[in-house]
């Protein structure tokens, strides 16, 4: 029962991380590889705060929010100028650069020792120290996520964002402050992401740069992909599915030798083949 | 309200009547444990360092197959999670609970780089079952949870022990440090500028796995360095930087540690003259020999990493002892661990856990002459 | 002794090595439009057949090499034929050929991963390495003849651009494709072409590199990365930009590391290419 619990909590976190990705790359068309900076600044802020300055998860949470917001406007104003690939490269150079501060800004981060002991959150004298009642904390992320892109996406902001990705430069013709649009729809999707990252930091309790590498990043782009650009429940399924699926195989007993390469390799058709045959996802409406 | 809204929250609260009937009903004792004796094993199986892992598997499941070989401890089965790749404290996380809420383990040996212990720790002390790591271990993991033991050597003796030979034994005292930004040795770098009593002409943080280092040697040439320690945490790095050292004509002697011994580096033709700082184990054991032996004809390689098979084989050894001594309870066997394990014979010598339950294995030491590893007296 | 030579020595070998893969990079870029991350793997697989016929096989470097060179081409053409050429039928956008590139990236390094083992290889030399003073400093004799190689293939590449029909024919189709069909060029087949040329160059930059200091399954993406970052300064599209993106590239990390800390050379690589797509994003050469 734990151990499902346990791989239920990190699909949330993951299904949060993909509501937040998919708004920006799903419904604005923006492919951002940039993700896991986010979700790293996030972690990050919330251990540092927990650990150094012993203060409430609530509280540091929305600080690493704000932080991560911080950062994604000034990221996302430097990407603005770009398109397709070119963003998608220079979104790939930030996210390398955040990185690299993680693992060498060491009086900040430790750097690749890493932060251990972040505590369980508080909330009312109440402890989430059992994994079912951090798997419930997860629950409401996962809801207030959906909630929020939901929201994004239903509104006039969202059919905004959804006439940008189809052409931009015809809605600039019409007055529409693109830039706006895209800086606002950056930071809340990484401001989500700074919301997985601090679960992830206190469920872990324990955070070292090296969960969030570019590969983070690229894999959040497949579970968006899998589960469907421009749909939320695609992203909540894409999460689930990817996330579940190595831990089946760790019944399904591959010769370990070639168990990860084997996830891999499936891993790397999977994208191939979506893209071949079926661009838009599992239940997307909208193909890159 | 939406109607997805509504579906969210009738979730939730569906969930919160569940936990409360589960929270009633959920006893905090540990399952009642009949049938084989089940040794888990957490380690790296994919990815760059899956050489590691099958290494430590191997090594246990030889260890067993020896130690059992008159069928003394009935059936032991040996249950191996993969923790693939370096990064995945989440994969940790899971294999942990795989291995004791589904396969009810209550003894570990732990085969992974240290984020993927430093993410298990705490919730050994919550589950109170004990993991005991033959790899090598820094601070972070000395002092990371109860139960966990290290029994290979101390990172901390891997900077230490060189700072005081470069002075006592070689007299240089103008030294150039290549470390690279991991956290083994990272924590070995600290070690090692604190006991290091000379110059540090040149102190430079390498980026790991990188391929060309010809600028930062470059650097360590114009130091007028008298010795160069290379600390880095994959053979790749310290490969690169003693071949390209010598192609670029430093001359001044290398010291390195153990991870840079390796058939890639003698390969390169620059090995020769290279010191290295080899973990301690009890090489002139003739069992020692003879299980490293059986190693090589049954797994059809050398051991690539000796002291984790000899300190694999002793984690098992003692787990086995505990189990039979004091029953397959987590706690039971931490106790027995603590208190038992002094002055104990092991193939990595002769060790005993501290209250912290970490052993004092150091380093020793050698030169590689004709490609092989020498002592130095 | 100043430390500078060595320097200057180092930001040549290195800018040798980048030019070989921002070579391949710029002419399919150039053409297709896309960015193919597989690129690297193709390097990755020149190195490791040559690999394989070389220490496994025990046959001679004159077979190894071409026949890695060829192989490289070969899985170019493949991954082409197979995955590009029906998405490009289709005016798929170029994020899908992006992500489908990186799936196509992502399988072969798990194959050779899987059929090679993850540690890492080295390709052995026949004879000894040599070190040779160059210019103040001291490279080997493996990185002199990568240097060699790159500017050859640079100067064989303008040459086959712009004097041989097959060569017009592809910057004709870079230009304007559509203009190239109706011309008259057989698109598909001069595409075709395009990746087995930027296979071929990229087994050349993987082999080299196996030489200089070795391959695992995993080296190709980085040095792709470089490579594009190269590329894209020195102006994409243009291979003169490419040897120059990659020297300039390779000057700006080497005396970046002597003056900021060696841990930062990444975060300067891409740093350089940011600043570069906010100020001149055509590059140093415009097409």
């Amino acid at each position: 029962m734990e151990y499902l619990i346990n791989v239920a909590i990190l699909a949330c976190i993951y299904a949060v991380l993909a509501l937040g990705l998919n708004l920006v790359v799903g419904f604005t068309g923006l492919l951002s590889v940039a993700q896991a900076s986010f979700y790293g600044l996030g972690a990050y802020a919330t251990a540092i705060l927990l650990t150094r300055f012993g203060m409430n998860f609530f509280l540091a949470l929305l600080i690493g929010v704000a932080i991560a917001a911080v950062f994604a406007l000034l990221i996302g104003l430097v990407l603005s100028k770009f398109k397709d690939d070119y963003y998608a490269l220079a979104s790939l150079g930030f996210n390398v650069i955040v990185y690299t501060a993680f693992l060498n800004l060491q009086n900040i981060t430790r750097g690749p020792l890493g932060i251990p002991g972040i505590a369980r959150p508080t909330l009312f004298g109440f402890h989430f120290t059992g994994n079912l009642s951090f798997l419930i904390l997860s629950l409401v992320a996962v809801a207030i996520a959906y909630l929020v892109a939901q929201f994004v996406a239903r509104s006039s902001f969202g059919r905004a964002l959804k006439a940008i990705r189809e052409d931009e430069p015809a809605l600039r013709v019409f007055g529409y402050r693109t830039l706006h649009f895209k800086l606002a729809v950056f930071v809340i999707g990484a401001a989500l992401a700074a919301l997985a990252g601090a679960l992830f930091a206190t469920y872990i309790t324990f955070v070292d740069p090296s969960s969030f590498t570019i590969n983070e990043s690229i894999f959040l782009l497949a579970v968006i992909i899998l589960g469907g650009l421009a749909n939320l429940r695609g992203s909540i399924l894409g999460a689930v599915s990817l996330i579940v699926l190595p831990e089946i195989l760790r019944f399904v007993g591959f010769p370990t030798e070639v168990a990860a390469q084997m996830r891999q390799a499936i891993y790397g058709a999977l994208l191939v083949i979506l893209m071949l045959y079926r661009p838009q996802g599992l239940m997307g409406e909208y193909k890159l | 309200m939406s109607r997805t809204s509504k579906t969210l929250i009738s979730i939730v609260v569906v969930l919160l009547i569940i936990w409360g009937g589960v929270s009633i009903y959920k006893k905090n004792t540990k399952p009642v444990i009949t049938g084989p004796i089940k040794i888990g094993v957490m380690t790296i199986l994919s990815g760059d360092l899956a050489f590691l892992g099958e290494n430590v598997r191997n090594s246990a499941q030889l260890a067993i197959d020896d130690l059992n070989k008159d069928g003394r401890y009935g059936q032991v089965q040996l249950i191996v999670e993969d923790v693939g790749g370096l990064a995945d404290q989440a994969k940790a996380v899971s294999a942990f609970h795989k291995l004791v809420d589904v396969d009810h383990v209550q003894y570990i040996i732990d085969g992974m780089t240290s984020n993927g212990t430093m993410a298990v720790a705490p919730l050994l002390d919550q589950s109170r079952v004990t993991m005991v790591t033959p790899l090598t271990g820094g601070e972070n993991v000395d002092n990371a949870a109860e139960y966990l033991f290290r029994n290979g050597p101390s990172d901390i003796k891997a900077g230490t022990l060189p700072a005081e030979q470069l002075m006592s034994k070689f007299h240089y005292t103008k030294v150039a440090l290549l470390s690279d930004n991991a956290e083994y040795t990272n924590d070995i770098a600290k070690h090692f500028r604190a006991a290091f009593k000379g110059t540090l002409v040149s102190d430079q943080t390498i980026a790991p796995s990188k391929t060309d280092y010809r600028t930062e040697l470059a650097k360590v040439k114009t130091s007028g360095a008298e010795a160069i320690v290379i600390n880095t945490a994959d053979g790749v790095s310290s490969t690169y930087l003693i071949k390209q050292a010598r192609e670029l004509g430093i001359k001044a002697p290398i010291f390195a540690n153990f991870i840079a011994f390796g058939p890639n580096l003698l390969k390169t033709g620059a090995a020769g003259g290279v010191y290295i700082y080899d973990p301690e184990f009890n090489e002139g054991s003739s069992a020692v020999q003879a299980f490293l032996a059986e190693y090589t004809q049954k797994y059809r390689a050398d051991s690539p990493i000796r002291f984790h098979t000899t300190g694999t084989y002793d984690a098992v050894k003692m787990g086995l002892e505990a189990i039979t001594s004091v029953g397959y309870d987590g706690t039971k066997i931490h106790d027995y661990l603590l208190s038992h394990i002094q002055n104990w014979a092991g193939y990595n010598g002769t060790v005993s856990f501290d209250a912290k339950g970490n052993t004092q294995t150091g380093f020793v030491l050698k030169q590689i002459k004709n490609g092989a590893l020498v002592l130095v007296p | 002794m100043s430390i500078v030579p060595q320097l200057v020595a180092n930001s040549i070998i290195a800018g040798a090595m980048y030019t070989l893969i921002a070579l391949g990079f710029t002419l399919t870029f150039a053409t297709a439009k896309f960015f193919n991350l597989a690129h690297g793997a193709f390097a990755t697989v020149g190195g490791y057949i040559t690999y394989s016929l070389l220490v496994q096989a025990g046959l001679s470097p004159w077979i190894a090499i071409p026949v890695g060179i060829v192989a490289a081409g070969a899985v170019a053409f493949i991954v082409h034929h197979t995955v590009f050429a029906p998405l490009r039928k289709r005016h798929s956008s170029n994020m899908v050929l992006l992500v489908a590139s990186l799936g196509a990236y992502t399988v072969l390094q798990a194959v050779i991963a899987m059929i090679w083992t993850s540690e890492f290889k080295s390709l052995p030399l026949k004879t000894a390495e040599r070190s040779i003073e160059f210019l103040g400093g001291i490279i080997t004799r493996t990185q002199l003849f990568a240097l060699i190689a790159a500017l050859l293939i640079a100067a064989a590449l303008i040459i086959f651009l712009k004097f041989t029909r097959a060569g017009r024919a592809i910057t004709a189709i870079g230009d304007d494709e559509e203009v190239a069909r109706v011309v008259g060029i057989n698109t598909n087949r001069m595409m075709a072409l395009v990746f087995v040329i930027g296979g071929v160059v990229a087994g050349v930059s993987g082999i080299f590199t196996g030489y200089d200091t070795g391959i695992e399954p995993g080296v190709g993406m980085p040095l792709l990365l470089k490579g594009v970052i190269a590329a894209i300064i020195g102006g994409v599209g243009n291979i003169y930009g490419a040897v120059l993106g990659a020297f300039l590239l390779a000057v700006v990390e080497n005396f970046g590391i002597w003056k900021i800390a060696a841990e930062w050379k990444d975060a300067i690589a891409f740093g350089l290419l940011i600043l570069f797509l906010l100020f001149r994003p055509r590059g140093i050469l415009q097409k």
